[in-house]
Formats: structure tokens, C-alpha cells, sequence
């Protein structure tokens, strides 16, 4: 029989530019003669699939103005400021986490090694907390915007779920 | 924690993390719901919780209740399974104690070790066992080896053993002794024969102590195939019940009343009849779980069948089934997290996670607040 080889994976990159998106004029005189300064290359990673590493080559580039000598650059609009993540890999992980309710350890595994992309739990809870609002606790309703199609129709029932305090903090938590 | 849902729409509205299913608790998510929901309550589908019903009365005092169909049906389903395992213990799992008790005497006898008489047997069959082993170790404390067999002929044409159940399983055993070993009644013989004699004895006992075990693992079958809805019955469902009711017919009463409790919920208003027909499956004897599920039931049973009163009284409605039951797959959305997302500890994780799952808000009670403070 023959021995079925480990298929290699593949590392996909694009890149992206900030001069792609060249700016008309400054943003401080108005100007229209600018020129470029200089540039920095920061790598992103996107989601893959368990053979295809996904890395965006993004160059950001930082401009001058001939007129008033003001240095400005550009918001990309496919690339996040200051992530080292394209924006679907969060987006991946809030969704599954939030609304598919998987576990945040799981969804940190699966991104590592089906999609290729190196992150730690901490960054993941940090993007689940951002997202999911977690420092607004509410007492009542007033905040919320009330259901359009209510049916004056409704059922109510409760539900018992024991609630552990973490191991080391006793004053966590109920 | 208190979960809100919209029965006609069948999603989550709203939800309340709180110290506990109690009237106050209720009463607040009541509250703030009245406040904050456009239009009024008409009708509110609850379980048969006294607490929640005292806490929807209060904020809404002329809102129609429904007591949930599902937790009707399971209230009696729950205790008639209690009232089924009482009767397993007493009559299949006491029987198998008594054999497996007997057949530790009898071993305890033949290595000579100090043994407590068998407390009082229950069951008649174990009791003329344990005279037959009695017997049976009368005849061979005898000296002389033609006494024994004479002793144990005669015993064998006694109408005790004739109608012992373990006749048939022993008499082969015995036969099986002389035939395959080719042993004597001699001063020799006797020494192997008696111990084969005592071991038939049990092996007899073990094959009516095994008919037991089997009844017993048809009985755990077929009680819960006496509790399924005619409707959700399968003809294979159908081919075993008629056939273990025909091992078990006391069963027949109890299926034949279910049976008509589940017809209840499909018949018209007017073609109903009142539930008190179900007392007739309780007694004295009969468990505390199954008795107050009865009396529940009889005294719910106007809310129990309020759904019924929808098409007449909402004409503009379009009837659900979710009006009549509460939306438990809610509940099964909030367990599933709970266990997926080890443990939730703080209240602003809890609240977060739940919120996004039912897609809906979800407020802390201040009582909560102040304890978690």
C-alpha cells in the first residue's frame, strides 16, 4: 500500500497598501500636493483553512504635504488600526463564542489549528468581552428598546443553574 | 433565573438574573416587563409554580393564566413512575433479596459458620424453598446411606416438593448426579453426593431467582412504555406494550386512565371531562409523589385547559401550540451553556453570555446585586 503523505500547508499572502488609496489632498491645508514619506510593513493574519495559512502584507504608508510639511497618514479601510487580526477572524470568534455558545477554549483551538491562526485565549476573551459588552450591568429595562411585534402573549418560566465562584477570588461572584 | 418569552412569536423578550424562583423575585421581572413592554399582557403561560402564579396575579391581576400542558402531563408521569418503583421494590426487588438471602443461608449452614435465622420471608414461594432446604438437610444428617436415599425418595413424592416452581431444575440436577458420576449411596458416595444435592438445590433456586430478574427488567420496560402518548406511540411501542400488559394486566388500569388523561388535551371543551377521574389511580398505599400530583392536577384543571378558550376569546389569534406550554428550549439554550462554558462565575460573564445567546436583555434583580456586594 502506499504511504499517503502529509500534505504540506500552503501560506497564502496578500497584501495591501495604503498607497492604493492614495489621498487627494491634505488633511490640514487642503492641499493637493503630497507626497509619500515613508512606509511601515506589518503582517495580519486571517482565517485559513487547516491547509492554507492566510497572511495579509499590509504596507502603511505615512505621507507628506509639499505645502505645510504636515505628516498624516490613512484609516485602510479592510485593515483594523493597530491589530495584528483581519477583521473576519474576530467577527469568527465572537459569533461562535456569543451566539453559537461554544467555549472560548475551544473556539481558541480550532482557530489555531483549522484556521491557521496563532492566537492566545487571553486575546480571545479580550475580543468576547469587548463585544459582548461585559461591564454593563442593568437593573431594568429602561435602556433597552422595547419589541415592536409583541403579542400580548407570553410565558414565563425559571431556571436553576448553581454558580461557582473561582477557585482563588471567593469574592467573584454569586 | 427568570426567562420571559413572546409564546406567539417563540423567542425570548427578556430575562432576570435573581436569588431564587420566589414571588418578590418574580414580581420585580413582572414589573419592569409592564413597564417597558408597548402593549399589555392578555395571556401568560406558566408552570405550576405557586410562587410565580401569586407574583403574575399581582402585577397582572386580569391577566388570563395557563398552567403549562408538558408540566401537566409530567407531573403525573412523574408520579406514577415514583408509585411504579415503589411497586418494583416491593414485589420484584424484595423477592430477588429473599433468594439471594436464602442461597447465602444455605451457604453459611453448609460450611458450618454461625448464621442468624432468616428474618420473616415475604414471599410464599421463597418460604417453601427454604422448607424443601430444610428438609433436604434432615435427610442428610442421617448415618446410614440407604436411610438417606429412602428419606429423600419419599420427600420427592411429597405434595411440598410437587409443587415446588424449583422441582423440575433440582430433579435434573439429582438425576444428572448418579447418571454423569456414576455415584452410589455407599459410605464413599454418600460424601460427594451430599454436596451435589445442597448445589442442585441452588442451582434451582437461581433459575427461579433469574425468572424474577427478567420480570423485573420487563417491568422497567414496559412502565415507561405505559406512560407514552397514544400519539407518539410507534406500532413496535404498540407490539411490546400489549404484550408485557399481558405479563403484567395490574398495569391495565393505570394505562387505561393515562390513556384517557392524554385524550383530554385533543377533545373540544365541551366534550371534556373533568379530571377527577384520575383519583381512582391513587389509594392509601399509593406514593406522596402520585397523590399530590392528583390533587394538583384536579385543582389546576380550569387553568390546565384555559388554551382552549383562545380561539373564543382571541378570534384574531392564530392558534399555537406554544400558548399552551412553556418555551422550555429557552431553558435548554441557557443549560447547554452553562455546561459549554465551565461554570459561570461573575454576574457581568453570566448576564454577557446569556444576553447574546436568546439574543435579548437580560437585567440583575438589586437583591442579587446587594449579595453579590
Amino acid at each position: 500500500m502506499k504511504e499517503l503523505k502529509e500534505p504540506e500547508i500552503e501560506v497564502e499572502i496578500r497584501e495591501h497598501s495604503d498607497a492604493d488609496f492614495f489621498p487627494e489632498k491634505c488633511p490640514n491645508c487642503k492641499e493637493r500636493a503630497i507626497k509619500r514619506l515613508t512606509y511601515k510593513i506589518r503582517e495580519l493574519q486571517d482565517l485559513g483553512t487547516p491547509l492554507i495559512c492566510r497572511r495579509i502584507h499590509y504596507e502603511r504608508v505615512y505621507f507628506k504635504c509639499k505645502k505645510c510639511g504636515e505628516t498624516f497618514s490613512i484609516e485602510h479601510p479592510l485593515i483594523p488600526v493597530g491589530s495584528t487580526y483581519m477583521l473576519g477572524v474576530i467577527k469568527y470568534a465572537v459569533v461562535r463564542v456569543l451566539k453559537k455558545g461554544d467555549s472560548i477554549r475551544r473556539v481558541t483551538q480550532d482557530l489555531n489549528e483549522l484556521h491557521l491562526v496563532n492566537v492566545s485565549q487571553n486575546t480571545v476573551q479580550r475580543w468576547i468581552n469587548e463585544h459582548g459588552e461585559k461591564d454593563t450591568i442593568s437593573t431594568d429595562l429602561s435602556e433597552e428598546d422595547p419589541p415592536d411585534d409583541f403579542s400580548g402573549f407570553l410565558s414565563l418560566d425559571g431556571t436553576f443553574k448553581s454558580v461557582k465562584v473561582k477557585k482563588n477570588d471567593q469574592k467573584q461572584g454569586p | 433565573m427568570l426567562i420571559v418569552t413572546d409564546s406567539l412569536k417563540k423567542k425570548p423578550l427578556a430575562g432576570a438574573l435573581v436569588t431564587g424562583e420566589n414571588e418578590e423575585e418574580a414580581v420585580f421581572l413582572l414589573e419592569e416587563l409592564k413597564k417597558w413592554l408597548p402593549s399589555g399582557v392578555t395571556f401568560m403561560t406558566i408552570d405550576f409554580s405557586a410562587r410565580l402564579e401569586a407574583a403574575v396575579n399581582r402585577v397582572f391581576p386580569n391577566v388570563l393564566v395557563q398552567k403549562c400542558v408538558f408540566h401537566a402531563i409530567q407531573l403525573l408521569t412523574r408520579g406514577l413512575i415514583k408509585e411504579f418503583t415503589k411497586i418494583k421494590k416491593e414485589h420484584l426487588l424484595n423477592h430477588i433479596k429473599e433468594w439471594k438471602a436464602l442461597r447465602r443461608y444455605t451457604l453459611s449452614l453448609e460450611k458450618g459458620e454461625f448464621t442468624a435465622e432468616l428474618s420473616p420471608l415475604q414471599f410464599n414461594d421463597v418460604e417453601l424453598a427454604k422448607e424443601i432446604y430444610v428438609k433436604l438437610m434432615y435427610c442428610a444428617s442421617l448415618h446410614d446411606p440407604q436411610q438417606i436415599e429412602q428419606t429423600l425418595l419419599s420427600l420427592f413424592s411429597t405434595p411440598l416438593f410437587d409443587n415446588w416452581e424449583g422441582k423440575r431444575v433440582f430433579a435434573s440436577k439429582y438425576e444428572a448426579i448418579f447418571a454423569k458420576k456414576n455415584l452410589k449411596y455407599s459410605e464413599k458416595g454418600i460424601k460427594y453426593i451430599v454436596p451435589m444435592i445442597y448445589k442442585g438445590f441452588r442451582a434451582a433456586i437461581r433459575e427461579i431467582r433469574k425468572k424474577v430478574e427478567e420480570k423485573k427488567s420487563h417491568f422497567d420496560t414496559v412502565k415507561y412504555l405505559v406512560l407514552m402518548n397514544p400519539v407518539n406511540m410507534k406500532p413496535y411501542h404498540q407490539r411490546k406494550l400489549r404484550k408485557y400488559l399481558k405479563e403484567f394486566p395490574w398495569l391495565r388500569p393505570y394505562r387505561k386512565l393515562l390513556v384517557t388523561f392524554y385524550y383530554q388535551f385533543r377533545l373540544p371543551p365541551e366534550k371534556r371531562v373533568s379530571l377527577s377521574f384520575l383519583s381512582r389511580l391513587i389509594s392509601d398505599a399509593s406514593h406522596t409523589w402520585l397523590k399530590a400530583a392528583v390533587q394538583t392536577l384536579i385543582e389546576n384543571e380550569e387553568n390546565v385547559f384555559r388554551y382552549q378558550c383562545v380561539p373564543e376569546k382571541f378570534p384574531k389569534v392564530k392558534f399555537s401550540k406554544s400558548i399552551k406550554v412553556v418555551n422550555e428550549s429557552v431553558n435548554k439554550l441557557v443549560n447547554q451553556l452553562h455546561q459549554t462554558q465551565c461554570g459561570m462565575r461573575t454576574l457581568k460573564n453570566i448576564r454577557m453570555k446569556v444576553s447574546n445567546r436568546l439574543n435579548c436583555p437580560i437585567i440583575i434583580s438589586p437583591a442579587l446585586v446587594e449579595i453579590v456586594k
